[in-house]
């Protein structure tokens, strides 16, 4: 099967800064990829070139290809609004706007999509259900998202995201700005849309990680230091620097300090 | 104690300075009031002005101001909102502070210089003469900088996340612009609209040889027809300084113009508070 | 599957009015560099230099220029003192409820129309100047300085309290620490802080002033002289606005004469424009650090 991306010697940078640094790597589609690694190590920065949200910083460049399904998206060619419209996303901190629960689910769909109102209602409720969010606001679909708890309105931003249909959905730390049951509700959320679309999501939690992932990629200092399937790198990791980073965060003590030559700057966050 | 008697000393200068500038201000807006008061009637308010308006009302005159300054709106909000759209969204980052410059020199201005500059255009290279259609233009050219200024402060104020979240779903670029930056930014449109409309109200140099003419006119029929206004009244009957009718209208025309310059003031004060309000949710 | 569309409708409409935007004050700069060009071939720079006005004769544009700066700098020597006064007793020693008040109705004030100063000047001003001064005509430079400086005192105040409030908390908080009172916490932290945020304020407000021409032409009077000796403000004279404002309709757009007024224009246009460039410059250096 073709792999859903495929990314070849790609580098990243911030005006002359490479942050990212020869990334070879493919993802498969309909699994849950997550990225780990320590603060700093590009994770989020990898995560934008999916869709080419590092666009928004104008100095920013990529070398190397980036493939999806197939087309070269850092090609002159490529139309980014497409694209996005394929790979979504959703960020650290929940973005509602100042309008109903109802019309923030449709923002995206009635922009992108002609259809009638029945179907409005439809995938209002079908995405809704999606992220277990349907029974807590069923009956105030009408009155301001605004009013939600912090985590309703994280669930509701990923909502909005699932409605226009992506294949692939992209999450950079969606739980870090949510308490402990709120994070849980997120989880079990991902946790039911696997199989049906590509989850990529950079966490710094790794029991997170842990508990929902298929494929886990670990960064540091801008490379891929290891990748595998989730079985692979929390049970059998190859590297020194995985073992060191899991642990770090199993017997909950920071590392801070220089692990192997390189220097790597290994801390768990979160703690 | 010798430090406690300089704070006292410093703070005395200051509040003289106040009081000095408080009076002084608070005698203007009472002299204004009190004179343009004595003059003001129903019949004053609803009649047209006679005998070269020094009997009679200023109801055209009140209607000519409203018309110019809602044209030269209606005409430049459209080119001020693509002005500041492109500036924020389309233009290369490296050229914006250029064209920021550009504008705010075309904010500084004289105002006088936009009136021979439409006095030369439209009076002798176009052939309008005096009319309501370069009082507009004029006009229009002369508050494009305020709006789009304000425009473009109310677009720079839509939190990131927006926009990133607009882009997420996969917007074009146009549907951004039209899904949120203009909607998140609308308050900020309609506040500069009402501070350039402001301005032109109180504007007289730009239009005193283009646009309108003292007497014999009331509502222009066509756009090539002249215009009277309050503001061109008022600096008429201002130099008919002997004859105390003339000045009493003058003064009740003032009056009238102070009033819609700050009931428009106020209600973009009031809009821009609502804002500020937005912003802290 | 993805293709590119560049140059889309919307795009063409956003750039087509962000051009003309910018061009019209290319347009503006062109048609005053283009319609003063005779009066520099004729006078060449005795235009700028001479002292003399006869229309058809000699054109000598220094009086008015003059008297531009002159009337000007009294109108900041006015309100630049009145004005910081109440910005600080605002920003600095009220509460915050007044301060809001205060601004508000200063903002308010800020927006009165220039004629309806000009009416205020013929009426009140020009009677008492002649009556205190005991002149012979109260249309004169001291006349229009005091009116300018009043319009200008609501905006010198405004944008100046603007400058103080940038300053952080940090600076009065620090002050306070080591044991100064109020007064020396706004002398020695917030004013020096604050001191060129004022002064590009100022600046830009100056340009303003300078180009005001309805109210300052209702009292000056009309003399295009450089008045003897040359610090006598209470003599009638002219300002470039002034200037401007009578004789634009009566040169009918041809000849030396509209070409030598255009010539002023473009002083007056290039004093302005300095000005402003000056005071946003150091506007936007005080932002940037």
């Amino acid at each position: 099967m073709m792999p859903l991306f495929s990314l070849n010697n790609v580098s990243l940078f911030y005006g002359k800064a490479p942050i990212v640094r020869d990334i070879n790597i493919t993802f498969a589609e309909k699994r849950v990829i997550c990225i780990i690694g320590p603060s700093g190590s590009g994770k989020s920065t990898l995560l934008r070139t999916f869709n080419r949200m590092n666009d928004l910083t104008p100095s920013f460049e990529c070398k190397g290809s980036v493939l999806f399904d197939g087309h070269d998206i850092y090609n002159n060619g490529t139309k980014v609004c497409q694209l996005r419209q394929h790979v979504g996303m959703v960020f650290q901190k929940p973005c509602i706007f100042p309008k109903s629960i109802y019309d923030n689910v449709l923002f995206g769909v009635r922009q992108l999509y002609r259809m009638k109102k029945i179907e409005h209602q439809q995938v209002v409720e079908e995405t809704l259900k999606a992220v277990y969010l349907w029974d807590e606001v069923k009956d105030k679909l009408r009155s301001s998202a605004l009013e939600l708890s912090q985590g309703q309105q994280q669930r509701l931003t990923i909502a909005r995201a699932l409605a226009v249909k992506p294949r692939v959905i992209l999450l950079d730390e969606p739980t870090s700005s949510l308490d402990h049951k709120s994070a849980g509700a997120i989880d079990a959320l991902i946790n039911n849309l696997k199989g049906e679309i590509t989850v990529i999501m950079v966490t710094h939690k790794l029991d997170q990680a842990r508990r929902i992932a298929d494929d886990v990629v670990f960064m540091c200092d801008g490379m891929i230091c290891e990748a595998g399937t989730s079985k692979h790198i929390f049970e059998t990791p190859g590297k020194s620097e995985t073992k060191c980073y899991i642990k770090g965060e199993e017997i909950n003590v920071p590392i801070k300090g220089f692990v192997s030559s390189q220097v790597i700057r290994l801390k768990a966050e979160g703690y | 104690m010798i430090r406690r008697a300089k704070g006292v000393i410093f703070f005395s200068i200051c509040a003289i300075a106040t009081l000095i500038a408080v009076s002084l201000l608070f005698v203007i807006v009472g002299v204004i009031f009190s004179k343009g008061i004595s003059a003001f009637s129903v019949t004053f308010l609803t009649e047209e002005s006679k005998n070269f308006g020094q009997t009679g009302g200023i109801f055209f005159q009140i209607l000519g101001t409203i018309i110019l300054i809602t044209s030269a709106g209606i005409l430049s909000l459209p080119i001020a909102l693509g002005t500041a759209v492109y500036q924020t969204e389309y233009l290369w980052p490296s050229f914006r502070r250029a064209a920021s410059i550009v504008l705010y020199a075309l904010n500084g201005v004289p105002t006088i210089i936009f009136g021979l500059f439409g006095y030369a255009v439209f009076g002798l290279l176009l052939n309008v003469g005096v009319s309501w259609v370069s009082g507009t233009f004029i006009l229009a050219i002369m508050i494009l900088p305020t709006l789009t200024v304000s425009i473009k402060e109310a677009i720079d104020s839509i939190p990131v996340k927006y926009r990133e979240s607009g882009l997420s779903l996969g917007f074009s670029k146009w549907k951004l612009i039209r899904v949120i930056i203009i909607p998140h930014s609308f308050f900020g449109i309609v506040t500069g609209l009402l501070l350039g409309l402001a301005r032109a109200a109180g504007e007289t140099a730009a239009i005193m040889f283009t646009a309108t003419v003292f007497s014999g006119v009331n509502v222009p029929r066509s756009f090539l027809e002249p215009i009277t206004t309050l503001q061109t009244h008022i600096l008429v009957l201002a130099q008919e300084a002997l004859n105390p009718q003339a000045r009493t209208n003058a003064w009740g025309a003032a009056l009238a113009l102070v009033m819609i310059v700050f009931f428009i003031s106020i209600v973009s004060m009031f809009i821009r508070s609502r804002i500020r309000l937005e912003a802290e949710r | 599957m993805f293709q590119l569309n560049r140059f889309g409708p919307a795009r063409i409409i956003f750039a087509s009015s962000f051009f003309i935007s910018i061009s019209i004050i290319v347009v503006i700069f062109f048609f005053l560099i283009t319609n003063s060009l005779p009066i520099f071939y004729l006078e060449g720079w005795d235009f700028l230099t001479g002292t003399h006005w006869y229309v058809g004769e000699v054109y000598g544009a220094l009086p008015m220029i003059y008297v531009t700066v002159l009337v000007t700098l009294l109108a900041l020597c006015f309100a630049f003192p009145l004005g910081l006064g109440t910005a600080i007793i605002a920003s600095e020693f009220l509460p915050e409820r007044y301060r809001l008040i205060v601004k508000m109705v200063m903002e308010l004030l800020a927006g009165i129309p220039g004629v309806v100063y000009g009416l205020l000047g013929i009426v009140l001003l020009t009677t008492t100047v002649q009556r205190v001064f005991n002149l012979i005509d109260g249309n004169c430079i001291l006349t229009a300085g005091l009116l300018l400086g009043v319009m200008i005192l609501p905006t010198i105040m405004t944008v100046s309290e603007d400058a103080l409030r940038t300053v952080p908390k940090e600076y009065r908080e620090q002050a306070l620490a080591l044991g100064l009172n109020h007064s020396e916490v706004v002398l020695t932290a917030v004013l020096p802080a604050a001191a060129k945020g004022i002064l590009g304020a100022v600046l830009l407000s100056t340009s303003r002033a300078m180009g005001e021409t309805i109210s300052v032409m209702l009292v000056i009077g009309s003399l295009d002289r450089i008045p003897s000796p040359f610090f006598n403000i209470f003599t009638t004279a002219q300002t470039i606005t002034s200037k401007l404002g009578r004789e634009a309709s009566e040169a009918l757009g041809v000849g030396y004469h509209w070409n030598a007024l255009i010539g002023l224009a473009l002083v007056l246009f290039i004093m302005s424009m300095g000005m402003a460039f000056i005071g946003d410059i150091i506007v936007v250096k005080e932002k940037r650090v």
